[in-house]
């Protein structure tokens, strides 16, 4: 654990209805160190997927400083923060969103082509992340064919195909039974020891203490942080 | 390129999965695309491509004298043209006519064209077997045939060279056969020589064309052409107002240009209707993909890359719906052919689909992807990434509003297409109820042209139409028969002035058509006699001459007084015996078609008074029956082949066809026009019908909270209903806009009708209307059968 890899300095969020504003993130200051695998934790409405996009770069209104490492992403053009958000992230959803035209292979070689890896290079690394997930078997079927469970694999599978050094994770384990949900929990922990810094929103105290440290937040407040 | 490849198969994977709306769209393109690729394959061989002659802009049509929209050149100045114009290397008078053909079975009837000499290196065009006339030739013998004359007619025989046919009676022998495809001036199928020797008292016109001399300019010739025409005509003050030359090309089509133009515009707003069909279907189905797209997003793809992926998709479907749309192209070309009345479109034989058709439709396809992709992709790729993850899609806001606006500009532009087919359809009624002056029902018409022989007298024409006539009256059923020399609707026109004894000549522009006919014609035709008597047999060469003259004629000549009696003459410097009676007063006739403003006046002769035996070699005889006439036209070749067995028939038809052809253009029109408005206003209605429904499924939540807070089944329906009336009541309003801009376009086309014919209008706009609310009905029915349980389950 070292320097800070993410840096959030009186971050807010809010929607306007005419001369009121309606708060969804308050004065956020968080501090995320590289190798971390942090949960952020609250109430339904909280906030918490909220700011978990505004890490992943999905969503750009809001004000305060963003810090990812030294770059300052507050202060970026939407095209200079793509290219960073390529080079550092993987997402990972609770409902999987893996693409339903496109093969197991296939899902997994997009981030890849939109990268601009040529083919063979992509190929290489496509069949070294099937081979790690044990997925081998499946590359050739559609998400319609695989379970649940086999499909948030595949999704996180796609999530570190492009060997981001964070993870963003919003509820991973949400439409998963238990033991599917244990299995994830475990290739995040996995992960997180290989270096990854991951991030993860959840309601679930057992997926919380994968990680080392939680954030909790509550009506867009930051109420503590806990190790 | 890898990564176009791996769009491209995304692309036709996504479009596989959603078959319907991949058929949907494809038809609607292939339409789309397909009308325009067959109008355009028309235009092409039509407008586009230069005439089948070396160095084509060369040649040119040139004339001294204007009739309407007719020009030609009279025989002196033609002679005179080809001595002193220096602007043209070659210069050729043209005179095409019916001949027929006999020596080699049944006679029959060809397009016979003479030509001088110089036609053919004007045109630059020479025979593929054996070879063209020259002037070394004895030009009274020889003759040149169409490939298709020859194929049809001669079996392709190689060894017809030197072989005697004969041409008008004139045995001539055959010198050449033209290579495939030659057929000037249109339909020509065989080439006599034409020695133009100018006759006192006699005068002939000619078509003239030439080809420019090196490094003259059309401007210079036509600037030469002016002052030479002054100068032979020093006392014509529009001399040179009346002459000029037109690029040859120009001449042929130049009539047909405007009515191809606008039915291209149809075509075009039908594709145009079909984009916006298809951009409706995107969008829609855009909805479904917001989370597909965010997801690509979140995997790092650009927006750019997005679109590009989005624009892939588009562009298949549009090379696709090309693809299938040349296919209906080459249906629709086809067809067109078929429904196109005969002479209306010049150079038919060269229209077909070639490479420039091929690439027309794929640039035109590319376009189109651009048209209807462009902003739905736009559109989609900006989804908010957030939002689009984490909402479920039904309750992310859609396109609605592009889609309506879509929607709208589909209502206005099926409206204009609407409302031009509405007009032509008007006009052509209107045409069609035109009284033509006679009856044209249960009568048949012979038509025959003899070959001209310097040495048969008026008289013995005469005998020889009666004599037929005899036969013809002779048959069971025929009420009467006549005859005349040239009949109404038949193509010609023989017009002049008159001069009445009482005043000097009629007032400008009031010349008059002057028929020869026998007794029983107007009975036979079904024309009133309003006063006096009718022709009859005592009316002979040696009795005092007399005429019948049409009503106008009677009116503008003597006003209220009785025409009866009273004398006019058809010369020009009448002797004595010039001096014709009116003894009768007939209805004025329509002589070329319906659509002539005002009659054309006549004054009738008795056949057995006319002069000039050239008027008589043509004569058509005309049949009235009691009953039916199926039966008629063998009875009558029968027995016309009892009177003369060698003498091919120009043509035997009930005259009620003859009427009937010469609405065949705005029937064409209103068809054309009826058929791209049908089609435009399914796409409309499809389209309509697209965003009321989507409109319902996006508001199911809204109608189940609704309904559960009690209202009623009909207010759901009203609400669906009024929206899609604000809807089609919006493009309405912007299509009436547009259309009384654009109908100007159809002035020239229209018979008593004018471009903004109110009734038209708004009888159209009802139509539309009414067709939207039907599209909406099933949508609001189905609104009004949501279950709020069901419905509120979406929160």
């Amino acid at each position: 654990m070292s320097s800070p890899i993410l840096t959030l300095r009186n971050v807010e969020k809010y929607f306007e209805h005419g001369p009121t504003k309606t708060f969804v993130l308050r004065r956020i200051n968080a501090e995320i160190k590289e190798g971390e695998f942090v949960s952020i934790m609250g109430p339904s409405g909280a906030g918490k997927s909220t700011l978990l996009h505004l890490l992943g770069m999905h969503d750009s209104s809001w004000t305060g400083e963003y810090y990812l490492i030294e770059h300052a992403i507050h202060k970026l053009n939407k095209k200079d923060r793509m290219e960073l958000y390529k080079k550092y992230f993987g997402f990972v959803f609770q409902s999987y969103h893996l693409l339903d035209s496109l093969t197991v292979y296939e899902n997994l070689d997009i981030p890849l082509s939109y990268r601009n890896i040529k083919k063979g290079e992509r190929d290489s690394i496509v069949c070294d992340v099937l081979d790690r997930f044990q997925i081998v078997g499946k590359k050739d079927l559609y998400p319609n064919q695989l379970s649940g469970g086999q499909q948030q694999l595949v999704a996180i599978a796609r999530a570190i195909v492009a060997n981001p050094k964070i993870i963003l994770a919003d509820e991973p384990t949400g439409n998963l039974h238990s033991s599917q949900g244990k299995e994830i929990m475990e290739l995040f922990k996995k992960l997180n020891d290989g270096g990854t810094t991951i991030v993860q929103v959840t309601h679930n105290e057992k997926n919380a203490e994968y990680g080392n440290r939680v954030i909790n937040i509550n009506d867009g407040w930051i109420t503590d942080t806990s190790s | 390129m890898n990564v176009l490849a791996q769009d491209v198969r995304f692309a036709i994977r996504t479009l596989w999965k959603t078959p319907a709306f991949t058929a949907i769209a494809l038809l609607a393109l292939a339409l789309g695309i397909g009308a325009n690729s067959a109008i355009f394959t028309v235009v092409n061989s039509v407008l586009l491509h230069p005439l089948p002659f070396p160095q084509p802009a060369q040649i040119c049509q040139i004339y001294t004298d204007r009739f309407g929209d007719s020009v030609a050149m009279d025989d002196r100045s033609f002679v005179e043209f080809s001595k002193q114009s220096a602007a043209f290397e070659h210069l050729s008078a043209v005179s095409g006519g019916a001949t027929s053909l006999t020596g080699f079975g049944e006679p029959i009837p060809v397009h016979g064209t003479a030509v001088t000499t110089e036609f053919w290196p004007a045109l630059g065009v020479g025979a593929s077997l054996g070879r063209t006339f020259r002037k070394e030739d004895d030009l009274g013998t020889v003759a040149v045939l169409s490939d298709k004359l020859w194929r049809s007619h001669f079996n392709a025989d190689r060894t017809i060279l030197g072989k005697i046919v004969k041409l008008d009676g004139t045995p001539r022998g055959i010198i050449g056969v033209m290579p495939p495809g030659f057929a000037f001036p249109a339909d020509a199928e065989v080439w006599t020589p034409l020695v133009v020797n100018p006759q006192p008292g006699a005068g002939w016109s000619y078509m003239v064309i030439g080809r420019l001399s090196a490094g003259v300019s059309i401007d210079q010739a036509r600037a030469q052409t002016k002052a030479i025409a002054q100068r032979l005509q020093p006392k014509e003050p529009y001399a040179a107002d009346n002459a000029g030359v037109a690029s040859l090309h120009e001449s042929l089509v130049g009539k047909i240009r405007p009515s191809l133009y606008v039915l291209l515009g149809a075509v075009g707003f039908i594709l145009l209707i079909a984009c916006a069909n298809v951009a409706n279907l995107l969008l829609a189905r855009g909805a479904a993909r917001r989370q597909e797209v965010a997801v690509r997003a979140s995997l790092g793809a650009s927006r750019m890359r997005l679109i590009r992926q989005l624009m892939t998709e588009s562009t298949l479907l549009a090379v696709c719906g090309g693809a299938f749309g040349l296919l209906i192209a080459s249906w629709g070309v086809s067809l067109l052919l078929k429904l196109v009345p005969e002479g209306m479109i010049p150079r038919l034989a060269e229209v077909g689909i070639n490479s420039q058709v091929l690439w027309f439709t794929f640039l035109l396809s590319l376009a189109t992807s651009l048209i209807f992709g462009i902003v739905p992709a736009l559109q989609l790729s900006k989804a908010r990434l957030a939002e689009s993850l984490k909402h479920d899609e039904r309750r992310i806001a859609g396109a609605q509003g592009l889609r309506s606006v879509l929607v709208a500009g589909e209502i206005a532009l099926s409206l204009v297409l609407l409302i031009g087919a509405g007009l032509m359809i008007k006009s052509f009624v209107r045409l069609r109820s035109v009284n033509p002056g006679f009856n044209p029902d249960s009568t048949f018409v012979l038509t025959v042209d003899l070959p001209f022989n310097e040495e048969l007298s008026a008289q013995q024409l005469v005998a020889y139409h009666n004599q037929v006539l005899d036969k013809l009256g002779a048959l069971s059923g025929v009420k009467a028969a006549g005859a005349i020399d040239w009949l109404p609707f038949d193509n010609a026109l023989i017009r002049g002035d008159f001069y009445s004894e009482a005043r000097s000549r009629p007032a400008a522009h009031f010349n008059v058509t002057k028929p020869g006919v026998t007794p029983g014609y107007f009975q036979a035709i079904g024309i009133r006699l309003l006063r006096g008597r009718s022709f009859n047999e005592r009316d002979t060469a040696n009795s005092p001459g007399v005429v019948i003259v049409s009503q106008s004629v009677a009116r503008r000549s003597w006003g209220d007084e009785n025409p009866i009696g009273k004398r006019v003459t058809l010369e020009d410097h009448p002797k004595p015996q010039d001096w014709l009676t009116v003894v009768g007063v007939v209805d004025d006739v329509k002589q070329q078609n319906l659509a002539e403003r005002t009659p054309v006046s006549a004054v009738y002769q008795p056949m057995t008074q006319v002069t000039r035996a050239f008027f008589l070699f043509h004569a058509a005889y005309v049949v009235r029956a009691g009953g039916n006439i199926a039966a008629l036209p063998s009875l009558m070749r029968g027995r016309f082949r009892e009177v003369d067995p060698n003498q091919p028939i120009q043509l035997m038809a009930p005259m009620a066809d003859l009427v009937s052809a010469t609405t065949a253009q705005p029937r064409f029109y209103s068809r054309m026009l009826g058929s791209f408005s049908a089609i435009a206003l399914l796409l409309a209605s499809l389209g309509i019908y697209g965003v009321m429904a989507y409109s319902v499924v996006q508001r199911t939540r809204e109608i189940g909270i609704r309904v559960a807070l009690g209202a009623q089944r009909s207010d759901i329906f009203r609400s669906v209903m009024l929206k899609s009336v604000l809807l089609v009541l919006a493009g309405v309003a912007i299509g009436l806009a547009g259309a009384f801009g654009v109908m100007r376009v159809l002035q020239n086309l229209l018979f008593d009708v004018k471009p903004t014919d109110a009734a038209t209008f708004a009888a159209v706009s009802a139509l539309l209307i009414l067709v939207a609310l039907a599209a909406t009905y099933i949508p609001a029915r189905r609104a009004t059968s949501v279950d709020p349980m069901v419905a509120l389950r979406y929160e």
